[in-house]
């Protein structure tokens, strides 16, 4: 394949790809924006979801809590017994109206679980923070977003005004969580219970979903040390993590959070995988229509090489007949020279016309040699005017019939280095080109002559000559002054080119000239004087 | 001087023939490359045509079997294979010469003829080679050429025996049974009109006046004569 048919097709194959590549990669980012913005509310909003359903819970409890406390009177065992039956509650607690714990009282006799409470709440109960100074709105859940790209912020919605003044307090006791609900009865007493740790996580677990339609992400329920307190998703990964969505828990559970978990190489994948796709598929698309494109150069170009190979297969055929045909043409002209003039001008037609055959048949393979880069010279010494005696020779009869004389002059010619195939066949086709178009004309001017190293014919006829604006036309392949098939000239219009691309080749030119009248053609052959002249 | 012509094609065989005994040659042939060598091996010709393109062995190892026996004797294909491989393959074995087809019976003659002056140079030595004068021509048979003052006229193998044949027997009639045995062979058919029409282009090329020849002298009904 030549160079440049190969960088066309791929630049057929590899800029429509760059191109396409190019945009897909920049619809390809925009398009991920969007959807990590939109998978990002969506998850946010599952989120949302679990973590109403834990407040719930919660406010549940509130509700469970208050409906269970006993409305008859209070005693330190009755409480104990309502702690013991209570499978939410691990331990109630009363204080008075100014603080002070009323129960489980530190003054009297307690159980072991009574004094266990103490130790864990003891620091609540030393600093007061029950009730504590936000005890009367309700608090606040925050959404906690890490995602770089697209930061999402929830935020709960502000309770309406509390009926009754209620709260919680959260804190932690060894690895647990420790919440204690707390609320002001009319009287001003403020009561409350430590809830059961391990009761509520299971109820909260038992909210959750036990499996999940995440085929590559998990959802985590994390404490406030970012410890794993329940999970679910079939993404377990650990290793290039990204929690694009995180929300923290109402109140008490504040300090815990879900977070959506999913592999640093998700959500963009599917997208780069269509994107890939499409681009293999306009590059199988490019890559067919550049073989399609190829296959079909290549079968013009075959068959074009076809029908030059068969054009010199039928011209090489015709060249032994040809021969044949000419030589014993050439041979009965010498046996029959003093016979009747009819007989004799007969065969002189027989004979230039396998001639002009052989000309033709010349041209057509010299043209081919020519367009394959085959096209060589061979100098070797010789004598020009011999040549061109041998060409006129060829040419006195057919010119003699049109009229023309031929004048030939090859006084100065000497004894030099050129192929004489190539100038023969020069001058025959200058000579050809005078008897097809010189009509009209008597004579044509036949001189060569040696100028140092250069050799210069010069072939000038006084017929109607050419018109200007073909000058430099007729010098190209297949050019003809008149293409008329029935304007009765012959010829296909390649004489010229190979007499010039022959003279070029010998480091010559075929111009023509200006003159008067007719056509003036001036060949220069590179021709340096052979040191061993003929010594005639 | 004996020719080898090796051609498949009869025509063309035949054809060569002719033109190369016009010119004085003895000419023996081949249609195949087996034939060729075996011919070459018999006839022990002073040169040879030899065509490419034959069936069995081609032209161009028939060329190098002939230089492979260390003979120096000219070769010149005649084929219609004229891409410039096929003439740098046969002038690479050796060839002297290479004629494309179609080609003028004139142009095979001038590169015979060309050929024939390298084979006479080899005779130099040779009294029969010898240059003479035929009044105010001056004959060269080593070149094949004659000269009349500055004017050089180019003479076939033929012409030179016939010449040679007047100068050697100068003052004498030769009849045209002696020129027929000396100058056409003994394998050639006796043809007066032959001779006459041979004798009168001669005259052309080498009478100042062809119309009343002073060289070559008509002896009716017996033959022609040169006298100093």
């Amino acid at each position: 394949m030549k160079p440049k048919l190969a960088v066309i097709y791929f630049l057929i194959i590899v800029a429509p790809l760059a191109a396409v590549t190019w945009l897909g990669i920049v619809v390809s980012r925009n398009e991920t924006a969007m959807v990590r913005v939109r998978f990002n509310e969506l998850m946010a909003g599952r989120l949302n979801d679990i973590a109403a359903q834990i407040s719930a819970l919660l406010e549940q409890r509130e509700r469970e809590l208050m409906a269970q406390w006993p409305t008859d009177a209070l005693t330190a065992e009755l409480l104990r017994e309502r702690a013991r039956s209570s499978g939410i509650v691990r331990q109630y607690f009363v204080l008075d109206p100014r603080g002070t714990l009323l129960y489980p009282s530190p003054a009297e006799t307690l159980t072991k679980d009574e004094q266990d409470f103490l130790t864990r709440t003891r620091t609540i109960w030393e600093r007061s923070e029950i009730p504590g100074p936000e005890t009367e709105t309700q608090a606040q859940s925050t959404a906690v977003q890490q995602d770089s790209v697209n930061p999402i912020t929830q935020f709960k919605k502000a309770a309406p005004p509390p009926v009754t003044i209620k709260g919680w307090h959260s804190g932690y006791w060894g690895s647990g969580i420790q919440l204690l609900f707390w609320w002001r009865e009319e009287s001003g007493r403020l009561v409350g219970a430590e809830l059961n740790e391990v009761r509520l996580m299971a109820d909260i677990v038992g909210l959750l979903p036990e499996a999940s339609a995440l085929p590559d992400a998990r959802i985590e329920l994390n404490d406030s040390q970012d410890a794993v307190v329940y999970q679910w998703g079939d993404y377990l990964g650990t290793e290039g993590n990204r929690a694009p969505v995180q929300l923290a828990l109402a109140p008490p559970l504040g300090s815990w959070h879900l977070s959506y978990i999913v592999p640093d190489d998700s959500q963009g994948a599917p997208l780069w995988f269509g994107m890939a796709s499409g681009i293999a598929t306009l590059a199988l698309a490019c890559a067919g229509l550049a073989v399609y494109f190829y296959r079909e150069n290549t079968r013009a170009l075959r068959e074009a090489q076809q029908r030059v190979t068969f054009v010199n297969q039928v011209s090489h055929e015709l060249k032994t007949p040809l021969t044949n045909i000419r030589m014993y043409a050439e041979v009965l002209q010498e046996d029959l020279s003093e016979t009747d003039e009819r007989i004799r001008r007969r065969l002189d037609v027989i004979v230039s016309e396998s001639q002009r055959l052989s000309r033709m048949i010349g041209n057509v393979l010299t043209f081919s040699r020519n367009e394959r880069q085959l096209l060589t010279l061979h100098p070797s010494p010789g004598n020009a005017g011999d040549v061109l005696r041998n060409v006129a020779s060829q040419f006195d009869t057919p010119l003699r019939n049109r009229g023309i004389h031929i004048d030939l002059d090859t006084s100065n010619c000497r004894v030099a280095a050129f192929d004489r195939d190539a100038f023969e066949q020069i001058a025959g086709n200058l000579l050809s080109n005078v008897e097809k178009y010189a009509i009209g004309g008597d004579s044509v001017r036949i001189t060569c002559k040696q100028e140092n190293d250069t050799l210069i014919l010069e072939v000038a006829d006084n017929g109607p000559g050419i018109p200007a604006p073909h000058h430099e036309r007729i010098f190209k392949p297949f050019y003809r002054v008149s293409d008329r098939i029935n304007d009765g000239v012959a010829g296909t219009g390649l004489g010229l080119t190979i007499a010039r691309e022959l003279a070029r080749l010998h480091g010559g030119d075929l111009t023509l000239e200006p003159s008067e009248r007719g056509a003036h053609f001036k060949i220069t052959l590179h021709a340096p004087i052979h040191l061993m002249e003929d010594q005639s | 001087m004996k020719v080898l012509i090796a051609e498949d094609d009869p025509n063309t065989r035949e054809g060569l023939a002719e033109v190369l005994q016009r010119e004085g040659y003895d000419t023996v042939c081949a249609a195949n490359g087996t034939e060729a060598l075996d011919v070459f091996e018999r006839e022990k010709p002073d040169f040879v045509c030899l065509d490419i393109m034959m069936p069995g062995v081609d032209g161009y190892e028939v060329c190098r079997e002939i230089r492979r026996r260390q003979t120096l004797t000219p070769i010149i294909f005649i084929s219609a294979k004229s891409e410039e491989m096929d003439k740098v393959v046969g002038l690479e074995l050796g060839a002297d010469d290479f004629i494309m087809k179609p080609f003028g019976v004139r142009e095979v003659i001038a590169r015979i003829r060309a050929v024939t002056r390298r084979c006479l140079a080899a005779r130099r030595h040779d009294p029969a080679v010898e240059s003479f004068s035929l009044l105010d021509v001056e004959v060269f048979p080593l070149e094949l050429r004659a000269r009349r003052g500055n004017e050089s006229i180019d003479l076939s193998l033929r012409d030179v025996k016939i010449l040679q044949l007047l100068h050697r027997k100068s003052g004498q009639v030769v009849t045209r049974n002696e020129f027929f045995d000396e100058c056409w062979g003994i394998d050639y058919l006796p043809n007066s009109r032959t001779l006459d029409q041979h004798i009168s282009q001669l005259r052309k090329r080498i009478e100042r006046d062809p119309q009343a020849p002073a060289i070559i002298k008509t002896v009716h009904g017996v033959g022609y004569r040169y006298e100093k």
